[in-house]
């Protein structure tokens, strides 16, 4: 009898936090590495005992890329299965969708979606009260390109960009900070995601012979354009990816075009090349080593995001229990967090709290990464 | 570096424009082909062209095959999906009305799309160029040799089907189902037989697009859709 009452207490023992993710439909490639990070980290956390003696339980709902799905998928958590916090969703549009449920009902919110808009509400120019997020902005790799041709001085510059909301979310990035750092846009060229070959739009930039060219895309276009950029003689005029550039797989499609390409990465993606004294050094060979073995996989940019949320939820459990208000407080007064993708310091201000130093700038130099300063 | 002159730029967009045609032009010759016996517009025929790509892919990087014999070894294949997907698809739809036809592509083309992401994952896959990268360089204009093979496929495929409609008794029986069926099959064409070889001639041509065509711009499970709108743009 005894053991009866005391096996409900210990199952009251827990710390409910819930997730959801795209793992599966179009953006499973963001969700499907999100998912299987946070698993590996709540088994590695309940092996060592838990958080303050409490186990951690994860529950995870797959939103298939659908903003109903992921709608009621939040409701659930919350409503139902009673959790502390919420991590994910994986897309910026449905991070946008459930933002009003989880201000309704007053539970912390950490995205894993990059849209500046998830922690910038327009109205009031301020976060939303409860929502955070861990993936830098697409504003902040804009800056770190545009600081790096600012130091080589290069101010003529053509873009590239894909037609999805990647690509036009960039675009309209490299648009709006081209003054701030005195660029020159003389090319504005533009391509569907499934064309085969962008040799007119490259041909075109060849003519305007401008210093550096800069392109936002994510998908194979963004191999097939440095294919066209090596075949069309371009190769001296400095060629810069978008993040979304960020796996070996890619240099190894672009068949040897690639050298040479420069692009700005979060720390998890170049673990093997920081320098021993880098403050996220050792988090990330950790997390590249215990995702490489657990999985059999290599690691993915989009992983370390999830990464983040969790790591962000299990510290503040940690120092602040499970109230929810407490939770948010603890997060929003967060400094020097260092997690896969940055350091990261929170603020009322400021609910994502990374900048444009959390892109390292690299080079592909022999097949591989390197690092440029 | 060098500026490009007009006269240039003006060549290399020319020989873009030919280049990337020829290969939405191939994968119209696949339409036009079951459009000619059936009046039906195969929806599945991008898909066609995927499989071509992945299964090469498959062939040739996972199994270490030569081209020699990848080639015609994943067209077999390719060719196989087009004569299941008219047995299972096409052949047992009992009252065919053309809408009802095309709507049974669609529902193929879905099926082979997610089998094939199923199989190969999202991401894109590459073949090595059937005859190297080096780009050729002549007049300010560059080109892959890549689309040398594609033309040069599109050129033999367009030149053997005119033949085979035109000038002999299967290809003539074949036209003859799209104008009348009833009379056809009067006159004794086997017209379901003919419908099976017009899908696995689709089929096939199809795949040899996907081969020719991967090398330049990697394949991956959803590129059909596009290739098969923009392919079908390429008919009128």
């Amino acid at each position: 009898m005894g053991l009866l009452i005391s096996q409900a207490n210990a199952l009251d023992e827990a710390y409910k936090v819930g997730a959801v993710f795209s793992v599966t439909g179009r953006a499973s490639f963001l969700g499907d590495p999100e998912k299987k990070t946070v698993e590996m980290m709540a088994e590695k956390i309940n092996a060592a005992g838990g958080i303050n003696g409490k186990k951690l339980e994860l529950v995870i709902y797959d939103d298939e890329g659908d903003a109903t799905k992921c709608n009621l998928a939040v409701k659930k958590l919350i409503t139902r299965d009673k959790v502390c916090a919420v991590i994910g969703p994986s897309l910026s549009g449905l991070s946008l969708a459930v933002i009003p449920v989880a201000e309704q009902n007053k539970t912390p919110l950490v995205s894993c979606a990059a849209s500046y808009k998830i922690v910038h509400n327009e109205k009031t120019g301020k976060p939303y009260h409860w929502v955070f997020k861990t993936p830098q902005s697409d504003s902040m790799a804009v800056e770190a390109i545009y600081t790096h041709l600012k130091n080589r001085g290069i101010t003529k510059i053509a873009i590239m960009s894909v037609t999805t909301g990647y690509g036009a979310s960039g675009r309209s990035e490299l648009i709006r900070l081209a003054p701030e750092f005195n660029m020159n846009i003389i090319a504005d060229e533009k391509y569907g995601p499934k064309d085969t070959d962008m040799t007119a739009q490259l041909t075109k930039i060849k003519g305007m012979a401008p210093a550096a060219i800069v392109n936002w895309s994510i998908g194979p276009t963004q191999v097939t354009m440095i294919r066209n950029w090596k075949d069309l003689g371009m190769t001296a005029i400095p060629l810069y990816q978008s993040h979304g550039f960020g796996s070996r797989k890619n240099i190894e499609l672009a068949a040897g075009a690639a050298e040479g390409v420069l692009c700005p990465l979060g720390a998890c993606n170049i673990a093997e090349l920081l320098p021993a004294d880098h403050p996220q050094k050792s988090v990330t060979m950790d997390y590249l080593k215990s995702y490489t073995a657990k999985y059999n996989e290599p690691l993915s940019s989009f992983g370390g995001h999830g990464w983040d949320a969790l790591q962000l939820v299990v510290d503040a459990l940690s120092a602040a229990g499970d109230d929810k208000a407490a939770i948010r407080d603890y997060l929003e007064k967060k400094k020097g967090f260092v997690g896969q993708h940055g350091i990261f310091n929170f603020s009322p201000d400021d609910h994502n709290g990374l900048s444009k130093a959390a892109f390292s700038m690299v080079i592909v130099k022999d097949n591989d990464w390197a690092l440029v300063d | 570096m060098e500026k490009i002159t007009l006269a240039s730029q003006l060549l290399q967009y020319l020989i873009t424009g030919l280049t990337v045609g020829s290969v939405y032009a191939m994968v119209a010759v696949g339409f036009n082909i079951i459009y000619n016996v059936t009046e039906i517009i195969n929806f599945a025929q991008g898909e066609f062209v995927m499989l071509g790509g992945l299964i090469m892919v498959f062939m040739n990087v996972a199994m270490g095959l030569p081209l020699i014999l990848a080639f015609p070894a994943t067209i077999i294949l390719v060719t196989l999906v087009g004569i299941l997907m008219d047995r299972l698809a096409i052949r047992p739809i009992r009252r065919p009305s053309v809408l009802t036809l095309i709507i049974a592509t669609i529902a193929v083309s879905i099926l082979i799309k997610g089998t094939a992401s199923f199989i190969w994952g999202k991401d894109p896959f590459d073949l090595p160029a059937f005859s190297g990268r080096n780009p050729i360089t002549f007049l300010g204009a560059v080109v892959q040799p890549q689309y040398f093979w594609v033309m040069g496929f599109l050129i033999v495929t367009a030149v053997a089907l005119s033949i085979f409609f035109d000038r002999t008794i299967i290809g003539k029986a074949m036209s003859a189902c799209a104008d009348n069926p009833d009379a056809a099959s009067l006159v004794g064409i086997n017209v379901k037989q003919m419908i099976l070889l017009s899908f696995a001639l689709s089929a096939a041509i199809g795949a040899v697009a996907g081969i020719t065509v991967t090398p330049i711009s990697l394949m991956e499970y959803d590129r059909g859709a596009m290739l098969a709108v923009k392919g079908f743009g390429r008919r009128f």
